[in-house]
């Protein structure tokens, strides 16, 4: 199963990028807790009340990814977009379709570079920032923050991310598509359930929020891993399961996936019918809903409904046009 | 031995190809003709590996190519452009190369690289377009691959380099045991340099031919009459062209009848002239075929 010849053909190809994502979580982490330290000094020399109060947060604020959480989302779907789109955009593709090794390998491959990248970069930003503070005259301090869970939470939302950002480029025929597409599904759920929540509102339907909403809402919000607030709500099992599936879906998909097609928005053109539905569907709401949410609060229930129903004409019109370009690409 | 056994492929709703069958045998080279869009591409990627057809199979010695993907170490398809390979660098190449054919004779290829005057160093993307078409085949020809498949190897390229490929490969041919697929729309590189002759028209296989048996089985005669040029030969045999009283006729070896309508009308001019492949595929395909 392992071949050298593949991972020299994926690190050759994906070297930047895989540089790009060590380089950005260094920057979040050691490099943070350096830049904190000082400031850290200087407090606790001229403010020490204040330091006080501040310690324990000081110390969790750089055991959490902050905004560099959503650039190193960013960075591990572009890098799923580098090993499985990047090379459908280019003649790369029949060059490694033509070598002698299976798609199953050429899969395990490219998602094992990959995961071993995000893994192997986390843990070494991590843990030289640990070592860091662990060195200096803040240990003391390390035993507000709950290492365990700072370390798994992000680490396995990078990997639930990555593993759909492949599973989307398996479906996807070149990597815009595969981004595009991976940015739109990541939210879908949300965006979906927000779409008909505010359809049936319009229409004088009055929906209470429950479990199912809040599974969806909360648990199935990849990115609401990365935020501390949220770590005592949500089981790590969820995205560890939704890991697990997306990657034995790409595998199988990867395997089946018609190389004529490759370069097109979609590998599958069995897929088209469901696209040329749900882009309409979905921009025809979201079309009415902000049509209608511009009614003023005093206005009539026909009113509001007469401008759903022209934002979501309007919006499937556009969107109609659209999609239809798009998949005759 | 390649065995492409009742290919069928359609893509965009078109059939591409449509049960095309045919053997490549062992240190034979066999040209793939038709126009553009007749499927040779489509072909080529078929055998090796990179596309599956929707019905029919590929073997390569006796293996199916899409279940023993490692039966590809005996084949090397080189594209018509090397996009591919432009990160590369020259000494990158070889190294990955000899990952994935075992048989790569890296000796050989940096021989060829100082043969052809190539730098030993430097990106690939640097080479000129000739270079870079020469280089993909010293690549090809560097794995020892027992069968090289070569999409229009010599388009969109000037005289001399075409020249300097073609003759590559003829030798290349001779020296060692392989096994050459060439895909091209040009009849007369074909025709100096393959055995065999697999025709795609519209996705089916038209007729394959055997050069070796091919000249012997057809005659072109130019004749001339005192009169007009008869319309029972324009209406009852294949006239390759005809220009007022003169006329090329194609006839295969034993048409004494085709050869009796021709001398019935007492031409003035009646001659044997040497043959070209052009000649008989404008005949068998209705004049369609070629494309300059």
């Amino acid at each position: 199963m392992f071949h050298k010849a593949l991972w020299m053909k994926e690190w050759k190809h994906n070297l930047l990028v895989s540089a790009g994502f060590l380089i950005t979580l260094l920057l979040a982490y050691p490099l943070m807790a350096f830049m904190q330290f000082e400031t850290w000094r200087e407090w606790k020399q001229f403010n020490p009340e204040i330091w006080e109060q501040q310690k324990a947060s000081q110390i969790q604020f750089i055991f959490e990814p902050n905004f560099f959480g959503m650039i190193l989302v960013g960075l591990v779907i572009l890098l799923a977009g580098f090993l499985i789109g990047l090379e459908r955009n280019t003649k790369r593709h029949d060059f490694s379709m033509a070598l002698p090794y299976s798609r199953k390998e050429m899969f395990i491959t490219k998602y094992a570079l990959g995961l071993l990248v995000i893994t192997i970069s986390y843990n070494i930003a991590y843990w030289l920032m640990y070592f860091a503070v662990y060195q200096s005259e803040f240990a003391a301090l390390l035993s507000e923050v709950n290492v365990s869970q700072v370390f798994w939470y992000p680490l396995v939302t990078y990997l639930v991310i990555y593993s759909f950002a492949m599973f989307i480029g398996t479906i996807s025929g070149e990597i815009k598509s595969q981004i595009a597409l991976t940015l739109i599904f990541l939210f879908f759920p949300q965006g979906f359930l927000m779409l008909m929540v505010g359809f049936l509102e319009v229409h004088g339907a009055s929906i209470s929020n429950n479990a199912f909403m809040e599974w969806i809402t909360q648990d199935l919000l990849w990115p609401n891993y990365l935020s501390p607030f949220m770590f005592d709500h949500l089981n790590l099992i969820t995205p560890v399961i939704a890991a697990i599936l997306f990657t034995v879906l790409a595998l199988v998909i990867y395997e089946k996936s018609p190389s004529e097609y490759s370069g097109e928005f979609l590998m599958f053109r069995s897929l088209h019918p469901l696209f040329a539905f749900g882009i309409p569907l979905c921009s025809a709401l979201l079309g009415g809903l902000f049509l209608s949410s511009l009614v003023p609060y005093n206005s009539t229930e026909i009113v509001e409904i007469t401008l759903f129903w022209l934002g979501a004409l309007i919006a499937l019109f556009f969107s109609w046009k659209i999609t239809k370009k798009l998949l005759n690409r | 031995m390649i065995e492409v056994k009742n290919v069928t492929k359609s893509i965009h709703k078109n059939d591409v190809l449509n049960h095309v069958q045919f053997n490549v045998r062992p240190g034979t080279i066999t040209g793939v003709v038709g126009r553009n869009g007749a499927g040779k591409t489509t072909l080529l990627r078929i055998i090796s590996g990179i596309i599956k057809p929707d019905s029919g199979e590929v073997f390569i010695a006796n293996e199916n190519i899409f279940s023993q993907p490692r039966v590809k170490r005996d084949v090397v398809f080189v594209p018509d452009s090397t996009d591919a390979l432009k990160a590369y660098s020259i000494k990158e190449i070889v190294k990955f190369y000899k990952e994935v054919y075992p048989n790569f004779d890296e000796t050989y290829y940096f021989d060829l690289l100082e043969k052809f005057q190539f730098k030993k160093s430097g990106k690939i993307k640097q080479l000129s377009k000739g270079q870079k078409a020469l280089f993909s085949l010293i690549l090809a020809f560097s794995t020892n691959a027992k069968y090289i498949l070569l999409d229009e190897p010599t388009d969109g390229l000037d005289v001399i380099i075409k020249r300097e490929i073609l003759k590559f490969i003829a030798e290349e041919v001779a020296n060692k045991e392989v096994s050459i697929m060439i895909s091209s729309h040009r009849l007369d590189e074909l025709e100096k340099m393959a055995d065999h002759i697999v025709v795609l028209k519209e996705g089916t296989v038209n007729s394959e031919l055997e050069m070796e048996t091919l000249k012997e089985d057809y005659r072109k005669i130019q004749v001339a009459y005192q009169e007009q040029f008869p319309e029972d030969v324009l209406q009852n045999l294949e006239v390759l062209s005809q220009n007022g009283r003169v006329g090329v006729v194609l006839l295969e070896a034993d048409d004494a009848e085709g050869e009796a309508i021709l001398k019935n009308y007492e031409p003035i001019l009646y001659e044997e002239l040497p043959l070209s492949l052009e000649d008989i595929f404008v005949t068998k395909l209705g004049g369609e075929l070629y494309v300059s």
